[in-house]
Formats: C-alpha cells, structure tokens, sequence
C-alpha cells in the first residue's frame, strides 16, 4: 500500500513538472540524480555537521535546562506553579522567529547565537511536558510509599519520576523536533553557515533540483533522528500496555 | 495489637450547592476498641467516614480531634506495625510483583538478597508463585490485589488495614480471595480493620461487624458475630447463622440509608 502511494506521488509529480519548467519545478528523475549528487559532495556532510553542532548543543542544553525547571516547577504547589505556568506557554506560543534578531543584537551570528535559538525554540516545549509529568503523578501511590515509611526524596526518585516518564519522553520528542526547526530558521536568517546556508544559496541561484534533493536529504535525516528518539520513548514506556 | 479509637472527629471542606464549599463532617466523636489478634470489619453506605478512619488509624489523615492509640502508644503517622491493602492496588507499574511486593522492605533499607527471600515467600503465601517477573498490567484484577496484599505482608504488620480490597475484583474471584484471605489470616492471626460494602462479606470474614451511619460519620451499631473458627467459606454461607446474620446487617443498613434520604444534605444510595 505504501508502495502504491509512493509510485502514484511520484508519477503525479512527473506530470506536473513536463507542464512546467525545469527551474519552478524539475521532475523526480532530475532530483533524485542531484540527490545522489549531493550525498557524495562534501559540501553536503560539511553543512550537515556544522548545523548538528547547533543542534546537538542547543538540544542538549534545552534538556537539562527543561529537565530541572519543569520538575522544579511541577513540584510546586498548584497555586504557586500556576505562575510559572503563563510564561512557559508564553514561551511557546510565542513565534521565535520574530526573536531572531533580537538574539543577534545580543549574541552575534556565531555559534552561541545559533545555539540560543535552539534552546529558545525546544526548552519550553520540554519543560511543560516536565511539568505536567510530575504533577499528574499517582496520588495512589505517592500514598502508598508514604504509608510504607517513604521519605519523601524516596517517593521522587522511585515514584514521581518514574511516573512523569512517559510525558517527559513525550516532551523529549516533541522539543526536538522544534529544536531542529529552530536549527534550521536560524541559519536561514543568519545566513551564515550549515543547512540554511545551503538553502538560500541553492535557491537565490535556482537551482531547484539541488534545492529539493537537498531538503528532502534533510527531511529524510530529521526524520530518521526523531525516529530514533521515538524508539527510545517505547523502550521507556513499555509497561504502559 | 490493640487499637483504641477515642472520640475521633473529623471535617473536610467540599464544594456544595452553588459552588459554595461547605465543611463536609466525615467522622463526628468515633469511639471504638478493637482488640489484639481481632478481625473487625466496618460497613456503612458511601460517606459514613469508613474508609477516613481507616486513614486516621494508618497515620496518614490526622483527626481534628480525639486520638488514636495502638497498645498505648498515640498514633502520629504511619508506623511499622501497619501495613494498608489498597482497594485500587496502589501497584508500580514500571515494576515486576517482584519488585513491587519487595519495595516496603526496599523503603526500610533491608538488603536485596534478605528481600528477596522475604517477598518470595509472601508471593507464594498469596498463589502467586512463579508470577514474579511479571508486569502488573499483564496481571488480572484479583491477582493484582493478592500481589498488593502479598507487599502488606511482607512487613509482618501487627495490623493490617484493609480498605475495600477486593471491590475492584469479579464476584467469583472475590469469593475465592475471601477464602484465601481466611486462610492466610489463620496463619498470621494479625489485628485486621477492613473496609467494604458487602454485608456477607463482612460476616464471613469477622469477628465484629461495625455498622456505620453518614453525616456525620459514626458507630450505628457494633455487632458480634460468634460463627466458630476456623471457618471453612463455602460452608459458612451456607449455614444459618451467617445467613441471619447478613440479613441482619443488610436490614440496618437499609434503615440507615432510608433514614439518610429523609434527612436535608445527605447524600447516600
């Protein structure tokens, strides 16, 4: 079945592109010869690790910043948390985009920079999650523990946490895959260095087979990342049946 | 271990009519003794306050007023002589039975090895031998409960305290986890409050039967079910007296619910 929809997707592209021209939108065979273009030029790898550098640092400073506030935040009485509650949907709602600037005034358009948006696109989505992990823990068993005698830095570490598992994972996912669109629009507007780069270069000269092949490479990679972090997610959660 | 429960009162505050919170008396000057090695069950309709003493006696709710003792000593929390059996499991799921009936002993700081032996043996007083490495979800309602009561042995409480436990089970399973429950009691002969809903239950299991009224919550009657030990279940249900007796049970708590409805703000059957 998914066969089928590929082969149709593909012959419907075909179509389309002998209607128009080869610059608005090349065919699929063009594409997919720049695709295997682009895998063997190093130009390609060289913007793939120099965005992943953004990526992987901003990622990971999102994940301990999220981790620590949102259980910060989510051990809070409900009164108390509820004020913490407005600015972390502030911050994701808000279109960071529009905040891009405002980070270059401050940090420049080097790697800090790069690395701030990251963050500013991810923590906030990871930190809610943290939040509503830890507080929508079992009443039941928090009782329980504390009926058999358990501190309470007992019940955190081997009830609270292990409950709230599922939603930070959750959280996780979802953070990066904003965290990779944060990755990306940085570079687009800095224009200074990796995939975003490569992006407006390809499109300012035209050349769309490149620029396609080249984004559906980083479609293809984004995709294979959450899926890994997906994987994770079910190893975690598997008693959840 | 005895329990002396002198005066207890206790009032929560809930919302009422209109969004208005009102104070909600859960327990008004609740006097009971219970004796050492005695098998007591309590049963009211919803809101008598069956399942807050239970709390109170545990240490987990304190009362506003009067106190609790258990062999002299006031009780200030939940304390090592106690172990509660929760009517919705109150199971890890992240956690094997293994590790689940093991986790008071964890909590107390005994080694894994000593632990292990300890809820092995609880694990097969309960039936549940060779369920071990299993997950709770993969496990049904009733051997869920007998995992969870299993984890309350596994303390050697003095008391145990069990707050409707097999309510969340089928009717032949919970039959069955009566017999198994007199069984493993006659071994362990520990001093037992239970919880429930089910006169016969009560009955069957006991050695008083405490009926409780609502608003405000307390003692409507105590009454003392003198069927011979040990008791063997199919054959007590079938005898006369268990039959009289449940009647009994069921025509009070009928005339305190009927009572109840006549009565402005309560709100029972």
């Amino acid at each position: 079945m998914q066969l089928v929809s590929v082969v149709v997707l593909l012959g419907g592209w075909w179509v389309l592109s002998t209607q128009t021209t080869p610059l608005t939108l090349p065919g699929p065979i063009p594409v997919i010869l720049a695709l295997v273009r682009l895998l063997f030029s190093w130009e390609f790898w060289l913007s793939l690790l120099v965005s992943l550098q953004s990526l992987a640092v901003g990622y990971a400073v999102s994940v301990v910043i999220g981790l620590v506030s949102g259980v910060g935040f989510g051990l809070l009485s409900r009164r108390t948390g509820a004020i913490f509650d407005a600015y972390l949907i502030i911050g994701l709602a808000v279109p960071i985009t529009g905040l891009i600037p405002v980070v270059v005034m401050i940090l420049g358009i080097g790697l800090t920079a790069r690395v701030m948006v990251v963050v500013l696109f991810a923590v906030f989505q990871i930190a809610i999650n943290v939040v509503t992990g830890v507080r929508e823990s079992d009443r039941s068993l928090v009782e329980m523990a504390h009926s058999f005698g358990a501190s309470p830095s007992l019940i955190f570490w081997r009830i609270i946490l292990p409950d709230a598992v599922p939603s930070i994972m959750a959280g996780m996912r979802l953070g990066l895959g904003r965290a990779i669109v944060g990755m990306v629009t940085s570079e687009l507007i800095l224009l200074s260095v990796g995939v975003g780069r490569m992006v407006v270069k390809f499109s300012s000269s035209f050349q769309t087979a490149n620029l396609l092949a080249y984004l559906a490479l980083i479609v293809a990679f984004g995709v294979f990342l959450m899926a890994a972090v997906q994987r994770l997610e079910r190893r975690l959660t598997r008693w959840y049946k | 271990m005895g329990i002396e429960i002198e005066a207890v009162s206790k009032r929560f505050v809930r919302m009422g009519e209109g969004g208005v919170s009102e104070p909600f008396v859960a327990l008004n000057d609740f006097t009971l003794s219970i004796r050492d090695r005695e098998f007591v069950s309590f049963i009211g309709p919803s809101g008598c306050g069956k399942t807050t003493i239970l709390r109170i006696i545990d240490g987990l709710t304190p009362p506003d007023s009067g106190r609790v003792e258990i062999d002299g000593k006031p009780v200030t929390g939940p304390g090592p002589e106690r172990a509660v059996v929760f009517q919705n499991f109150a199971l890890m799921p992240w956690a094997t039975v293994l590790q689940n009936v093991s986790f008071p002993l964890e909590i107390k700081g005994v080694p894994r090895q000593d632990r292990e032996v300890t809820a092995r043996r609880c694990i097969e007083l309960v039936g549940l031998k060779g369920f071990e490495h299993v997950y709770p979800h993969a496990l049904s309602g009733g051997m869920q409960q007998r995992a969870g009561l299993a984890r309350a042995l596994t303390v050697e409480p003095k008391i145990l305290l069990m707050d409707e436990p097999f309510g969340a089970v089928d009717a032949q399973t919970r039959h069955l986890l009566q017999e198994e429950l007199i069984n493993i009691w006659e071994k362990g002969h520990q001093t037992v409050v239970f919880v429930t809903h089910s006169m016969e239950e009560a009955v069957l299991l006991s050695d008083r039967v405490v009926i409780m009224e609502p608003s405000p919550g307390r003692v409507a009657e105590v009454l003392d079910v003198p069927i011979p030990r040990p008791r063997h279940a199919d054959e007590v249900r079938r005898s006369r007296e268990f039959v009289d007796l449940s009647n009994y049970v069921w025509e009070r708590l009928r005339q305190i619910i009927i009572e109840c409805r006549n009565r402005p703000g309560c709100a029972v059957g």
